[in-house]
């Protein structure tokens, strides 16, 4: 194994892109930072705002938006049934 | 706030007490070698630190075997060990002066939003210690973790913990420090002993950044990704024990890392082979994920990558098969302790994987979703490590590994991918979370393999930490870059300032009694009212929660010969077997239960069971507590020569146990 010296990298920064290849890379990492960081903030509680934007259902698979008194379903998103919960269903039935 | 101020001096010398047993074990380990030469004085202490919590869980776990844990024997062998170990010791403190001074230089180079993002993350740091000293147990916390020592400091023994007999079956690593302090001091100095373990794997993680080589503000990143896992911060002030294994597997991470390294010797493999086998027994998820990480990196690091002469590989292989071997002989010390523990308390030394005495409870082979839900979950990962919300999931890493991963495509390829350290230690991570994918495919749970997944981010710092470097362009990606820095920490901020005010409250003696905690909690302080110590009345409880109960009617709670000896059964199984609700109070009543508390959210088919009407004619049964959680029945002989066959008794103080009651069987 290479030994390392420490406060230096093994790897060296930037790679040699024109200014227009540049941008596009640019565009699309800015979106992609700003897409996460709104996910993040509305399923965290939506901090800052009057508002909690998302309710999750809990044992359900739907998350709601919830704006003053509009509900708005949303696709399923990443949220599902317990095992258990399932199963209890299934004995219900 | 003498009492407060009395808690946090405990957890001081437990964990000066801890660090200064660890360092003279690794300073004997280590031979003539000057350690302070070689790795970050930083992480010696921190290593010395963890490796004294080892000895310690393990030396309280005899110790309890042996009915001998008091705190008359607890306080004097801390101060003797903190005495002598100090004195021990005191030449290796000598590099921290220094040390400090160089960091704190590099810092005051700094930008002043570099200084404010480390005060942020300061301030947040102290808002979690905060949270760990004030609030209550909560989760799994409240139904094992902390009832399990609350029990263990109140009888002075070590015993399955009744309601969770089998599930005693674990290993017992943060729980020993959690009794130790419960004894000592008080349950707020237990949960403030895991607010240090957090800032030991905090120090790992950064030291594992210095060694890959980030800068100052690669290292400040890196903590601000840490800081926003809520898989890391969730357990810091919930009383859960996850970040013991993960403070611990990254131990074993950091020297594995180390290990071929040039004048390091055994040491690092010892050090490995002893982290990762605390790391397995104080977390059984981590056995697939640390074990197979750390033989791949110490392999890894001793691939020829020039291969030898053929008179020289006989040399290089009988080499790597005794460090091997020195890694197993270290990595086994813990892991035989374990297995002796379970032994002497279950008869069966391998459970829950392997039973020796025909059929047990594999209880460890958990399944928490459905087949069609297990796959959804394997298709949106790592989405899902981020983002889901999964029942029982408790934590997610930080969206900002996601935002920064896709920055590495802007670092330059290395001269050798395979020798360049950065992308060893991100394939191994990554080698080891399909691993996980493929042996627990059906547990999503990132505090499971909480160490693994903190490998991730010295990759995503170091590219945030290069794409901030490039010189020219990127002006707006860089201030995004920045904003999302800053907002991540915001939203933590928003979500944990309310410990402030807790910790004032704390402080100043002005918590009331279930303040935080959860609902549950009220029923518990009735029953601790209601029914006196002298009487050893036991309380039957429906449901998992039971932290806030009395530690005297913890240890009576219903265990496995309650059931006829089989405890791993669900509510309705337990009582289906009596056919009619009569029979089961009648049952109760024997047993020595004179109440029954039902937590409606998880145990509420007790209640169609337990009909308080359909009772046999001698026994008066009442509601005596009721509402929105909780309900409480209370149930008493109304006949003289109706008495039960076992009560709750004082045999040998100050433990309680369950025993046939004499005055039954003279009759």
């Amino acid at each position: 194994m290479k030994k390392q010296i420490p406060g230096k990298t093994d790897d060296m920064p930037e790679k040699d892109l024109n200014i227009w290849q540049k941008k596009l890379v640019e565009i699309i990492l800015v979106a992609w930072v700003l897409i996460f960081m709104f996910f993040w903030w509305i399923l965290s509680g939506s901090p800052g705002l009057k508002y909690k934007l998302v309710k999750k259902m809990p044992y359900r698979s739907e998350i709601i938006f919830v704006f003053k008194k509009t509900k708005i379903k949303v696709w399923p998103y990443i949220y599902r049934p317990y095992i258990w919960d399932e199963n209890s269903k299934k004995d219900e039935n | 706030m003498s009492m407060s101020f009395l808690s946090l001096s405990t957890t001081l010398l437990y964990s000066f007490a801890c660090a200064v047993t660890g360092l003279s074990v690794i300073k004997l380990l280590s031979f003539e070698n000057r350690l302070e030469r070689q790795f970050s004085i930083f992480v010696i202490i921190t290593s010395g630190f963890l490796l004294g919590q080892g000895i310690f869980a393990n030396l309280w776990l005899f110790i309890g075997l042996a009915s001998l844990f008091k705190a008359a024997i607890i306080w004097p062998f801390l101060i003797i060990i903190a005495i002598a170990g100090s004195y021990a010791v005191k030449d290796q403190f000598r590099p921290l002066h220094a040390e400090t001074e160089n960091i704190l230089s590099q810092i005051r180079l700094l930008s002043w939003f570099w200084k404010f993002l480390l005060g942020f993350v300061f301030l947040l740091m102290f808002l979690y210690g905060m949270g760990a000293i004030a609030l209550p147990p909560s989760g799994d916390a409240e139904a094992f973790y902390m009832v399990f020592p609350k029990i263990m400091a109140a009888s002075e023994r070590l015993r399955p913990q009744p309601n969770y007999y089998e599930f005693s079956q674990v290993g017992l690593f943060g729980e020993m420090h959690y009794a130790a302090l419960m004894s000592i001091g008080t349950p707020a100095a237990a949960k403030f002993f895991t607010w240090f373990t957090s800032l030991a794997l905090a120090v790992l993680l950064l030291s594992l950044c210095m060694d890959l080589g980030l800068s100052i503000k690669g290292l400040i990143i890196a903590i601000v990704i840490l800081c926003t896992s809520s898989m890391y911060t969730n357990h810091i002030t919930d009383g859960k024990v996850d970040i013991y294994g993960g403070a611990l597997g990254l131990a074993a991470y950091y020297w594995a890392m180390q290990t071929g390294r040039e004048g390091c010797r055994i040491l690092p493999y010892m050090l490995t082979g002893i982290f990762a086998g605390f790391a397995v027994v104080a977390k059984f998820s981590n056995i697939p994920v640390i074990l197979s990480g750390v033989l791949l990196i110490i392999i890894w690091n001793h691939v020829p990558f020039v291969l030898p002469a053929a008179h020289q590989a006989r040399k290089v292989f009988i080499k790597y098969i005794y460090f091997v071997a020195i890694f197993c002989v270290f990595f086994s010390i813990p892991v035989i302790i374990h297995l002796v523990k379970n032994g002497m308390l279950f008869g069966e030394p391998f459970a829950p994987f392997v039973f020796l005495k025909g059929e047990g409870n594999p209880w460890a082979d958990q399944a928490w979703f459905s087949p069609k839900t297990t796959r959804y979950i394997l298709l949106t990962y790592p989405i899902a490590l981020v983002f889901g919300k999964y029942p029982m999931q408790d934590g997610n890493i930080s969206a900002l590994i996601m935002v920064f991963m896709p920055f590495c495509f802007l670092l330059k390829k290395p001269e050798s991918f395979f020798q360049s350290r950065l992308s060893q230690l991100s394939l191994v991570a990554a080698a080891c979370l399909v691993t996980w994918m493929i042996v627990r495919p059906a547990v999503i749970s990132p505090r499971y393999i909480l160490a693994t997944l903190v490998l991730f981010i010295p990759l995503a710092a170091r590219s945030a930490e290069n794409m901030l470097q490039i010189s020219d362009g990127y002006t707006v990606l860089k201030k995004t870059v920045c904003f999302s820095l800053i907002f991540s920490l915001f939203i933590f901020f928003h979500h944990n300032r309310a410990n402030a005010v807790q910790f004032g409250k704390f402080c100043f003696n002005k918590q009331v009694v279930c303040s935080g905690s959860s609902k549950s909690c009220n029923a518990f302080d009735f029953i601790n009212k209601t029914v006196h110590e002298v009487e050893g009345h036991r309380v039957y409880m429906g449901g998992y929660y039971s932290y806030h109960m009395r530690a005297d009617l913890l240890q009576c709670l219903p265990g496995p010969d309650d059931y006829g000896g089989v405890s791993y059964r669900s509510p309705k199984e337990r009582w289906e077997r009596f056919k009619t609700s009569e029979e089961r109070w009648q049952h109760l009543f024997n047993r020595g239960f004179n109440y029954l508390l039902i937590q409606k959210a998880s145990h509420k088919q007790l209640l169609d069971l337990f009909n308080p009407i359909m009772t046999p004619l001698w026994l008066d049964v009442k509601q005596v507590f009721d509402d929105e959680h909780s309900i409480i029945y209370s149930l008493f002989a109304n006949d003289p020569n109706h008495k039960p066959q076992y009560i709750c008794a004082q045999i040998t103080p100050p433990a309680w146990d369950v025993v046939k009651n004499e005055m039954n069987q003279s009759q």
